[in-house]
């Protein structure tokens, strides 16, 4: 499994390098000057011409391209054009905002709406599950930003319970949370129910109904073990998403975030932010995806088998891991 | 059949109904058969007869989503299955009553090691815990010949025959009174079905569980079975003990079924196959549910219902010929 996971993440390597190249080169082709944008309408040609020579936008695209890699290569993302601060320790310091958003909402998002959709495989077709697929249709299709709007109106402005905005405590998040997970939570509920009604109706639960299982242990101890790949798959790129920075969320409640940090560096045609939070972005999700696919081998043996014998031949050693982690449960 | 002391199990009239695109599934239509402790019965016939549905109606393990009625009794030690709650049911499955079913490459949770499936029935009935219900697991899969060193496996790395040798183990873990086996052998090559008939036969005799076999295989039938109930679109068509069946087989169906069996002993060559299709369950004759088929069937087998008639000691038939001719023709006397 270890080699597994190494083999993984060199894989990575040429994945962020592919991408450093593509998103570079179109930053140089898009139209829009950086320098202008900096300088305004009145700079003269001089400021102009010095500018964009302290920056190095004066030298061909081929070497800025090189050097810009080898910057890569020792982990230095270059500097913000506008602000002169460090894009890397500019992204470092976000990170912990965007985690936390990203965090709570993946939680919330699975706490809740896993059970929906359960509960509405069980009672499919009954009015509880017409009810519910009803309201997750709402919620897929409400967007983020006017449930955000809706939530501030209600609990900030009438009730005064909770912060509209900021981020200096967890209490700010909790707004936010809410309006960043309707979407994906009623994803996940659909994607749930769904992928719970084909288990449900196999064999296998059947034969645990016949072992004289109470019906919770055949749904939670039967049928999800097997319904939740598919779950893992939407939960895995929702939360590769929401850690990429959800900008309108972001900027309704004012939380310094990389979302809001990746636009304002587009609209200012800031090359060095957009780079690097684009690069960030990829390598965050080929680590979540990395992530997802270890959780499947976590969930299904079958996957974890492919994975080993693709990796190695060890499967000796890695049946006596079965067995005893199996022993300490 | 009639001293219901003495039963372990008696069923009575039993219907199940399926909807499915709107249309009524008749799938059995008015089963009956009593079984005592320790005896095998055989429930033969065609796919689709309804014999699945009936054995999973005893386990009240029917597909909620597609079963629109049960009907019927299902007496089980005077317990009457169809009308105790869940809770009760639930404490009778696995545990007095279990079941083998037909297909081992599905039966089994593909993300969960063999032992603790087998584990987990222990648990819940003779109150086990965690480490002694895996030792109980081990020795039911040694019962069945599987060692221990696999016994923490999952399925998809056995082959069919030991899946359905878990499977077994599965059904037989705490030691039921009542055991029905599904078409055991049917997804099983040839030289693993006969392995896995003595092991239920041997397992049988050590318990003392009575067994209902379902299956199409009269050879399996001859081998194992007190008695034969031959299931014909939702019906018992013939009942009997096995000699009465196989020796004076009395049904133009079971005459048919019969046939349809290579002989060796003669020189035929070509089988003689039951013809035609049996009635679509939606929408099934008015009359008996063979005569379409029936190569001696009479004006007024297509009229009204045929019922039972008896015939032998336990030997009963749903014909109006009351078996009076053997399938050659000829009288019996």
């Amino acid at each position: 499994m270890a080699r597994y996971i190494g083999k993984r993440l060199l894989q990575m390597i040429p994945i962020l390098i592919v991408v450093a190249i593509l998103i570079f080169s179109l930053m140089s082709f898009v139209p829009g000057d950086p320098v202008q944008i900096m300088l305004g309408d009145n700079a003269t040609p001089e400021q102009i011409m010095e500018t964009r020579a302290s920056l190095g936008l004066d030298k061909p695209f081929i070497s800025r391209l090189g050097s810009y890699l080898a910057d890569l290569a020792r982990l230095d993302f270059g500097k913000s054009y506008t602000q002169g601060t460090a894009v890397g320790a500019e992204l470092m310091a976000r990170f912990p905002k965007t985690l936390t958003l990203a965090f709570f909402s993946i939680i919330f998002t699975i706490v809740i709406g896993i059970p929906i959709g359960i509960q509405c495989a069980i009672n499919a077709n009954k009015l509880s599950d017409k009810v519910w697929m009803f309201l997750t249709m709402l919620g897929n299709s409400m967007p983020g930003f006017w449930l955000a709007l809706l939530l501030v109106i209600l609990f900030s402005v009438k009730l005064g319970w909770l912060p509209s905005s900021g981020d200096s405590g967890l209490n700010y998040f909790i707004l936010p949370v809410i309006a960043n997970s309707i979407g994906s939570l009623a994803d996940i509920a659909r994607q749930t129910r769904s992928s719970m009604l084909e288990v449900i109706r196999s064999d296998y639960v059947v034969t645990a109904r016949s072992k004289g299982l109470s019906e919770r242990d055949v749904i939670w101890k039967h049928a999800l073990p097997n319904a939740l790949i598919p779950i893992i798959t939407v939960c895995g790129s929702r939360f590769g998403f929401m850690l990429g920075g959800t900008v309108i969320i972001e900027s309704v409640f004012s939380i310094a975030g990389i979302g809001t940090y990746m636009v304002n560096g587009i609209n200012s045609r800031d090359y060095p932010i957009v780079q690097g939070s684009i690069i960030y972005i990829a390598f965050i999700f080929a680590f979540i995806m990395l992530l997802t696919d270890l959780i499947y081998a976590y969930v299904d043996p079958r996957i974890k088998a492919q994975y080993i014998s693709a990796g190695s031949k060890s499967k000796k050693r890695e049946r006596g891991g079965i067995r005893k982690s199996y022993g300490k449960e | 059949m009639s001293n219901a002391e003495k039963n372990l199990i008696s069923v009575e009239d039993l219907v199940v109904e399926y909807h499915s695109g709107g249309e009524t599934i008749h799938a059995v239509n008015g089963v009956s058969f009593s079984l005592e402790k320790g005896k095998t019965i055989g429930l033969v016939g065609e796919t689709g007869a309804g014999k699945t549905s009936i054995a999973k109606a005893i386990l009240r393990i029917l597909p909620d989503h597609a079963t629109q009625a049960v009907r019927g009794k299902i007496n089980f030690k005077g317990q009457e299955l169809l009308s105790i709650p869940e809770k009760e049911m639930c404490a009778l499955r696995g545990k007095s009553i279990s079941m083998i079913f037909q297909d081992p490459m599905t039966a089994l949770n593909p993300v969960k090691p063999v032992v603790e499936q087998i584990a987990e029935g222990l648990r819940r009935h003779q109150n086990m815990s965690k480490a002694q219900s895996i030792q109980g697991a081990i020795k039911m899969l040694e019962t069945v010949g599987i060692s221990e060193d696999r016994a923490y496996e999952y399925p998809h790395q056995f082959s069919g025959g030991m899946k359905q040798r878990v499977v077994i183990a599965i059904a037989l873990a705490c030691n039921p009174e009542l055991l029905i086996a599904d078409e055991p052998t049917t997804a099983l090559d040839v030289t693993i079905q006969a392995q896995v008939m003595d092991l239920m036969k041997n397992l049988q005799k050590e318990l003392g569980t009575a067994l209902i076999l379902i299956t199409h295989d009269l050879g399996v039938v001859a081998e194992v079975c007190d008695y034969v109930a031959v299931v014909y679109a939702g019906q018992v068509v013939e009942y009997g003990s096995r000699e009465e069946v196989f020796d004076h087989p009395s049904h133009p169906y079971t005459v048919g079924l019969f046939g349809a069996l290579p002989d060796l002993s003669k020189n035929v060559h070509r089988l003689s196959p039951v013809e035609g299709l049996p009635p679509d369950p939606s929408n099934l004759p008015e009359g008996c549910s063979f005569a379409p088929r029936c190569p001696r069937a009479l004006e007024g087998c297509r009229k009204a219902p045929v019922g039972m008639s008896k015939i032998g000691d336990t030997h009963i038939v749903r014909c109006l010929l009351d078996g009076k001719e053997d399938s050659h023709g000829t009288v019996r006397d």
